[in-house]
């Protein structure tokens, strides 16, 4: 091995987990902050510690297991979970010479990173042998399955003017207007999936309460940790993803291309975060059925307008 | 910077173990589980048997119909691609795909595949 | 156990507390999601800390021990008592020895007892609580069967402690696994100190039975229980009536507020609530209306409308339930004071879950504006004229047999099931019914 692709292979891990690290944090504390500013009880600057404060309690506490789980499964959901987080990062593209995975088909790597990610959150509901969690898991894969497809066709339709699946061509390609503006339906369908899959807000149907926490309701101590830092990181690669697709990635004036990229990913964050906290959980059974006769049509829609945009 | 495939996995790797040393580190020192400790939580409640089951989903008719979009994903891809060399003419395949898994979608809506009770 | 810096910022971190509701508790604790200090969680895998508010005799003492068992170390157990009641281990013979906390009457300043029991425990101050069960699996299992882990044949025996689930027919032709289970009574929805016996298919209720677990007489806790009980013996300002009703509507809309995972809006309708219970000040009926402009935007009413319908026509005579189904049976109007004070009945349609929602906001802001104008003029209410409890008349409270609300509901998803019984607000009998008091 070169001593190029030695350094390659640390600095890889190093940077995706830099940034997960601190989106992850950062989605921690635009929750406390939004809790706090929907509830009323103001907005104050130990917000920013809530986090570690509530990380470093889980860490503390004891982690129970349940009678007979599959305990290789519930341990290997949230690896799993966060290495999809991981690998979806990496094709994300931060300057114009710069992503940690230059990948021809960035889109495909999405796809799968999507799928996987359903099976995942499953088998964390799964893996317990335990009535509410079991539920929540396969209540979970119908929504996952449905925002699944509508995703791919919304990303495909943001491949068609860059000619390419890479992401990096994607970017190039919105060079002189973004996606959310060339074609309006994208971004919000994108927020809608990116929620879906990432099951956060309404679509909260994996770890929703009226099942006591979901897959998460066995979850405690680092199992919790573990989760809760794998949902995060998923979040934050969701943003990442939907400010190169849709926002422009590191288009933009006078500041560097990566300072744009995280400027855009927080702000994204920022509305999903948000949307958490003000609106109710959906029914699963009237969300699929939603999603099949309404926002796939749309996606066709947004599909052939991004063409007929495409074409010269 | 890798830029191949290889990178994407080493960085799923690392992920994977970060949180596994993140558990291990934690559970160090944990009292074992204790029987009453290990009962599923059922709001203060009791179930006779396992949670594992022979788990009826109801969207079973839909997962049908997801399977057949999956195979016009796997068209599209490529398709993206090209796209814009072919000019209209694979505009108008691609709709004329789409039309016809719609009317799929259309038939299994009638049909109560998306109904779960 | 040496306190290491992890320790002293978990010690800071907002309290998990894992409420538990017994007998006479009514819908009390939600209101302590409006302290910053704690957070009330769904599961007490979450919780360091177990709140059992209320009176736990009769099946509630072994769910206690159950969810009391189930917190993970380290973990304590705080008692909400009624003032005056008997002691904790006076109903629950065997209750747990170990030395727990107790906050007497709803006066008790419950936050900082909970607060001081977290950071107690994570300073290592406070052993932390053993278990109240006996340390062996539901079934004896090591050993037995075919490979020792307790199993016969395919789906036989008791593999790891249990048997495995077996199969039933169902509507769509299929025979799958049927699960029963008994759900409840500490679960975000179902009705107070209630156990649901359901019979699942994948997540539809195949069967549901509710069976109420208070015993009767059960000392009153919750002071809107207390107060509508005082009114039905003596005379009672209208002005802290109203407040009452104000304070449990309010708290009705938390708990679905919370059902529905808007866990910042359940804070928020909970210090609504105890700005309500707080005094003569109270709290202004816009902000109650401006709940209601966030109720509207949160989608909420959309994704429960058509939820919860009962067939043919409504089973509710009276309280809200009816109310919200379009029926005008409301017993303030036949009494004199109410009607100087210019009572006008609120009303919606539809009897959905939807409309439940909508009622108990909408009577929860005419009951503060109702208080307000009592108070001014000093209005009293006199036991001799009807009483309308938050439930419905007394002294019959209105309700329907649970089991009219448990047939409706078979057939249903569990998440609707759950949204429908948390809009409903039911009460066992044994809340309202008068204790042994001739009419």
């Amino acid at each position: 091995m070169s001593p190029a692709l030695h350094a390659d292979v640390w600095a890889a891990p190093l940077i995706v987990g830099t940034v997960l690290a601190v989106g992850a944090y950062l989605v921690a504390v635009l929750d406390a902050a939004a809790t706090r500013v929907v509830a009323g009880t103001g907005l104050a600057p130990d917000v920013l510690i809530e986090p570690l404060r509530r990380a470093a309690l889980l860490v503390v506490q004891q982690r129970v297991v349940t009678e007979r789980p599959d305990a290789a499964s519930w341990a290997l959901a949230p690896a799993a979970y966060a290495g999809l987080a991981a690998a979806g990062l990496a094709v994300v593209p931060w300057s114009p010479s710069f992503s940690v995975a230059d990948v021809d088909a960035g889109i495909v790597v999405w796809g799968t990173v999507e799928s996987l990610a359903v099976v995942a959150v499953f088998l964390h509901g799964w893996s317990p042998n335990s009535h509410q969690p079991l539920m929540a898991a396969y209540r979970y894969v119908a929504v996952g399955l449905s925002c699944l497809l509508v995703s791919m066709f919304v990303l495909i339709a943001v491949a068609l003017p860059a000619e390419s699946l890479a992401l990096n061509a994607i970017v190039d390609a919105q060079a002189g207007l973004w996606n959310v503006v060339r074609h309006p339906l994208g971004l919000p369908l994108f927020a809608v999936v990116a929620l879906g899959i990432t099951f956060w807000g309404p679509m909260d149907l994996a770890d929703g309460a009226d099942l006591s926490g979901g897959t998460s309701a066995e979850a405690s101590g680092s199992q919790r940790l573990a989760w809760q830092g794998a949902r995060a990181a998923m979040l934050v690669s969701f943003a990442a993803l939907g400010s190169a697709a849709f926002l422009g990635g590191w288009h933009g004036p006078v500041l560097p291309g990566p300072v744009w990229m995280a400027a855009k990913t927080a702000a994204l964050l920022a509305l999903l975060v948000a949307a958490g906290h003000l609106v109710a959980r959906v029914r699963a059974e009237r969300f699929v059925t939603w999603c099949w006769t309404v926002l796939l049509p749309l996606a066709f829609l947004d599909l052939v307008v991004a063409g007929l945009g495409a074409l010269p | 910077m890798l830029t191949t495939l290889a990178s994407a996995a080493v960085v799923t790797a690392a992920a994977g173990l970060a949180v596994a040393a993140v558990r291990l580190l934690a559970d160090r020192g944990d009292p074992a589980s204790t029987w009453p400790q290990r009962a599923p939580f059922l709001g203060g409640g009791w179930s006779e048997t396992h949670a594992w089951n022979q788990y009826h989903p109801r969207y079973y008719p839909m997962t049908l119909v997801f399977i057949a979009f999956e195979m016009e994903m796997m068209f599209m891809y490529p398709w993206a691609v090209v796209f814009v060399r072919q000019g209209a003419k694979a505009l108008a395949e691609m709709g004329m795909f789409l039309a016809l898994l719609s009317i799929g979608i259309v038939y299994a809506w009638r049909e109560g595949a998306f109904r779960w009770q | 156990m040496a306190v290491s810096a992890l320790h002293r910022l978990a010690a800071a971190a907002p309290v998990p507390v894992f409420v538990a509701r017994g007998a006479g508790a009514g819908l009390l604790g939600g209101e302590l999601a409006a302290d910053r200090r704690l957070r009330l969680v769904a599961s007490p895998r979450q919780a360091t800390v177990v709140l059992a508010a209320g009176h736990f005799g009769g099946g509630l003492g072994p769910a206690l021990d159950r969810v009391h068992d189930q917190l993970p170390h380290p973990r304590a157990l705080v008692w909400w008592r009624a003032a005056g009641g008997p002691e904790p281990g006076d109903d629950r013979p065997g209750a747990l020895d170990h030395p727990a906390a107790v906050v007497h009457g709803p006066g008790g300043d419950v936050a900082q007892v909970l607060v001081d029991t977290h950071r107690r425990l994570l300073a290592g101050d406070q052993a932390t609580a053993p278990d109240a069960g006996a340390d062996e699996p539901p079934h004896p299992f090591e050993g037995r069967g075919d490979h020792g882990q307790g199993g016969e044949g395919m789906m036989g025996g008791v593999p790891f402690g249990r048997p495995m689930a077996m199969t039933g027919d169902d509507r769509d032709g299929l025979a799958l696994g049927q699960v029963s289970a008994d759900l409840g009574p500490f679960l975000v929805g179902l009705p107070a100190a209630t156990v649901a016996r359901v019979t699942f298919q994948g997540e539809v209720v195949q069967a549901l039975e509710l069976r109420p677990q208070a015993v009767p007489e059960a000392p009153v806790l919750d002071p809107v229980l207390a107060r509508f009980d005082e009114a039905r013996h003596r005379p009672v300002p209208v002005a802290e009536l109203e407040r009452a009703r104000a304070r449990h509507h309010l708290r009705a809309v938390a708990e679905c507020f919370r059902l529905a995972g808007l866990w910042a809006l359940a804070a928020r309708a909970a210090s609504l609530a105890r700005g309500a219970g707080a005094g003569v000040a109270g709290v202004d009926p816009a902000a109650v209306a401006a709940l209601g402009r966030r109720l509207r935007a949160s989608a909420l009413l959309a994704s429960w409308s058509g939820v919860g319908t009962f067939p043919g026509r409504s089973p509710f005579t009276g309280g809200a339930n009816a109310r919200a189904a379009g029926l005008a049976a409301d017993a303030r109007r036949g009494d004199p004071a109410y009607r100087a004070l210019g009572f006008a009945m609120v009303v919606q349609h539809g009897g959905d879950a939807r409309a439940r929602l909508v009622q108990r906001l909408a009577e929860a802001r005419h009951a503060l504006e109702l208080a307000s104008r009592a108070a001014d003029v000093g209005a009293v209410h006199h036991p001799d004229h009807p009483l309308e409890t938050p439930w419905g008349p007394a002294p019959d409270g209105g309700s329907v047999a649970l089991e009219v609300v448990a047939a409706a509901l078979a057939g249903a998803d569990w998440s609707d099931a759950l949204a429908t019984l948390c809009s409903l607000d039911l009460v066992p009998d044994a809340a309202v019914a008068p204790a042994g008091a001739a009419p």
